[in-house]
């Protein structure tokens, strides 16, 4: 009798917990669903801001089939022809004119901008943090993002997530020792191709002080390349 | 030479237009570049002949094409005109070619098959310096993988899924080109290697097992694993042969020399690369061993025939040295190379440095570069090879001491 009612206590104070954590799994998967869909091909312009105070502009096509997203280069001239294979956890470079795939880390600066490599070759939320809402107000929710191993980009993530649409708000990012070290804020809501997104995605770099703004061209969900252009080999 | 520089000119203005087709609904894609290589050379005495002159010139206007008019269907077309001449004499015929990198159409008639026809670049292997594994492609040259663009002709038939791909595929056999210019294809049957290629993920590895027929007998089978640890990629290949290749690909100096081409090869090439994600900085390492290459024995024996063909006046440079590029064949049976190179894109700067060393008689091949991109169409490169061996060493009978380039490069 006793050790039923401490079971029944326990279930009592561990289940509000439990369906937070389903509430804040199925808000990311919501998002997912919608800003990394397993079958994608988006046009994505990146521009750069140089620690001279340049700017740096790349043309990118991104295609995605589930757990696999590749990337070309159109622009500028001398970067056309690169492309980025993600297999995986592993994220492959290739040069139009060696055409031997290079291991490049996840963490490193896609083109030396602000967004990592991993950023824009995300596969997606749920396969990579646990989630845990943190608060909420009438327009989003606030959620904690903790990954689930160490070789994720992010240790922990502060995710603003709007409760109308399920869009991204903003990101917060912070390393294993609690540095936050970037800010993504989604902005421009708007219909791109049949799919209302946000279209300006500018990653603050806290550590550089330096932003980069990509703008998405081009989102075409149920769309992308056959199985045979995501070896790396078909490169 | 007329012609050649219409065809040219002709390849530089048609690419605009064709850009403007339907370049963001990527129905079309394209590239292309022109190259000026101005090159320096320190010639060797008494082993660089007279037309080794001391001062060489390569241009190159290059351009690619892809056409994919729906998703099953893929033309692509890769050419480029190139000229190259020596400052001591005039332009002759020979100085110029138009060639063919890659021509192919790729067909997709269902989900996860592809049929490929055409000549293509798609390397096999997985080394970076060398890719014994690799029979189908044109070798790589060492000293810069990105000299060798010229693909393979093949006719191929793959399958591929979420965690590999088998590959089937047929190519006519690859003769050397003269002096320095890419190989030249014979599609005789007699010729042509038939290749089958089995690719698995497994664990996080890459393994590739491959099997390789030709007509005359020979078989080969060979194998290239990549695997990634953190910031590091361990990479390795072997092939073995029921034959030896010969290091001097003339029959009849190798009787001359008395080698034994009969009974089983090995080349084996295995190495990490790692590479620095907050600094940019790329160190890979490559050892090559390989049983077909000549022993010290053979190779004095190769040495006193490659100098008794100088005293005749032939024109005779095994260990790096063509009239117009610096090859990376290899003679000898163990060889380590590294390349260092800072590629950090926040920089527009890029040093590198590679050397080749042979574990055998010590000598060496030093490439250094630097590379400055100028703009968002324009780079600049210079860089140097330098051979430093003793005498009777096998880097010690390049025709040159050195050589010095520099490479302007417009890309479109």
């Amino acid at each position: 009798m006793r050790s039923s009612f401490i079971l029944f206590l326990a279930a009592a104070l561990l289940a509000p917990l439990d369906v937070h954590a389903q509430n804040a799994n199925e808000i990311i998967r919501k998002t997912d669903a919608i800003m990394a869909p397993a079958l994608l091909t988006m046009e994505l312009v990146m521009d750069v801001e140089r620690t001279s105070g340049e700017h740096r502009v790349y043309g990118m096509l991104i295609q995605r089939r589930d757990e696999n997203t590749r990337v070309f280069f159109l622009a500028p001239p001398v970067e056309k022809g690169r492309k980025m294979l993600r297999r995986n956890d592993d994220i492959w470079m290739l040069l139009p004119n060696v055409k031997r795939p290079v291991r490049v880390s996840a963490k490193q600066e896609l083109m030396g901008g602000d967004f990592n490599n991993s950023d824009v070759l995300r596969l997606s939320l749920v396969r990579d943090y646990n989630p845990k809402i943190l608060s909420e107000t009438a327009e989003y929710w606030e959620l904690e993002l903790k990954a689930k191993d160490r070789s994720i980009t992010y240790d922990r993530v502060i995710a603003r997530i709007g409760k109308k649409d399920y869009l991204p708000i903003q990101f917060h990012y912070f390393t294993e020792s609690g540095k936050k070290v970037r800010e993504l804020s989604y902005s421009n809501v708007m219909k791109v191709g049949e799919t209302v997104i946000p279209a300006t995605w500018t990653m603050f770099n806290n550590i550089t002080n330096r932003k980069s703004v990509a703008s998405v061209k081009s989102f075409e969900p149920g769309k992308t390349a056959d199985p045979n252009d995501f070896l790396l080999e078909r490169m | 030479m007329k012609t050649f520089l219409i065809t040219i000119t002709a390849l530089a203005l048609a690419a605009p237009s064709v850009q403007a087709e339907d370049y963001s609904g990527q129905t079309w894609s394209w590239s292309g570049y022109v190259r000026v290589e101005p090159q320096l050379r320190a010639l060797r005495e008494g082993a660089a002949p007279r037309d080794y002159q001391t001062g060489a010139g390569i241009f190159e206007a290059e351009t690619a094409a892809a056409w994919n008019p729906f998703p099953a269907f893929r033309l692509a077309v890769d050419v480029a005109g190139i000229l190259r001449g020596g400052n001591h004499r005039e332009l002759e015929p020979g100085d110029y070619r138009l060639l063919l990198y890659e021509g192919y159409v790729d067909l997709r008639p269902f989900s996860g098959a592809a049929i490929t026809i055409g000549k293509r670049r798609a390397p096999w292997g997985t080394g970076f310096t060398l890719r014994p594994s690799d029979l189908i492609n044109p070798p790589l040259n060492a000293f810069d993988p990105a000299l060798q663009r010229e693909g393979a002709y093949s006719l191929g038939a793959g399958y591929a899924w979420s965690f590999g791909g088998v590959e089937l595929v047929a190519a006519p056999g690859v003769s050397d080109g003269p002096e320095g210019w890419p190989a030249k294809a014979d599609f005789s049957l007699k010729a042509t290697t038939l290749a089958a290629r089995l690719a698995l993920t497994i664990a996080g590895a890459d393994f590739s097992l491959l099997y390789y027929l030709q007509q005359e007998r020979h078989r080969f089978a060979a194998t290239a694993v990549r695997y990634v640890l953190d910031d590091m990629e361990l990479h390795g290949e072997i092939l073995v042969r029921d034959n030896r290749p010969l290091a001097i690909p003339v029959p009849a100096a190798a009787r001359m020399l008395g080698l034994d081409v009969s009974g089983w090869s090995v080349q084996a090439l295995a190495g990490p690369r790692y590479s620095n994600p907050d600094n940019g900085l790329e160190i890979t390492v490559e050892y090559l061993v390989d049983t077909a290459g000549l022993d010290g024995d053979e190779f004095n024996r190769a040495l006193a025939l490659i100098q008794l063909a100088r005293a005749q006046g032939q024109s005779v440079q095994p260990g790096g040295g063509a009239q117009f590029a610096v090859n990376s064949q290899t003679l000898r049976r163990h060889y380590l190379t590294a390349l260092v190179r800072r590629a950090k894109f926040e920089s527009d700067w890029i040093p590198a440095l590679g050397v080749r060393t042979g574990l055998e008689d010590g000598g060496a091949v030093l490439f250094p570069s630097l590379e400055h991109r100028l703009h968002d169409s324009a780079t600049i490169a210079a860089g140097a090879f330098v051979f430093l061996a003793p005498d009777r060493a096998e880097f010690s009978q390049a025709p040159f001491d050195a050589v010095g380039w520099v490479r302007a490069t417009v890309f479109f």
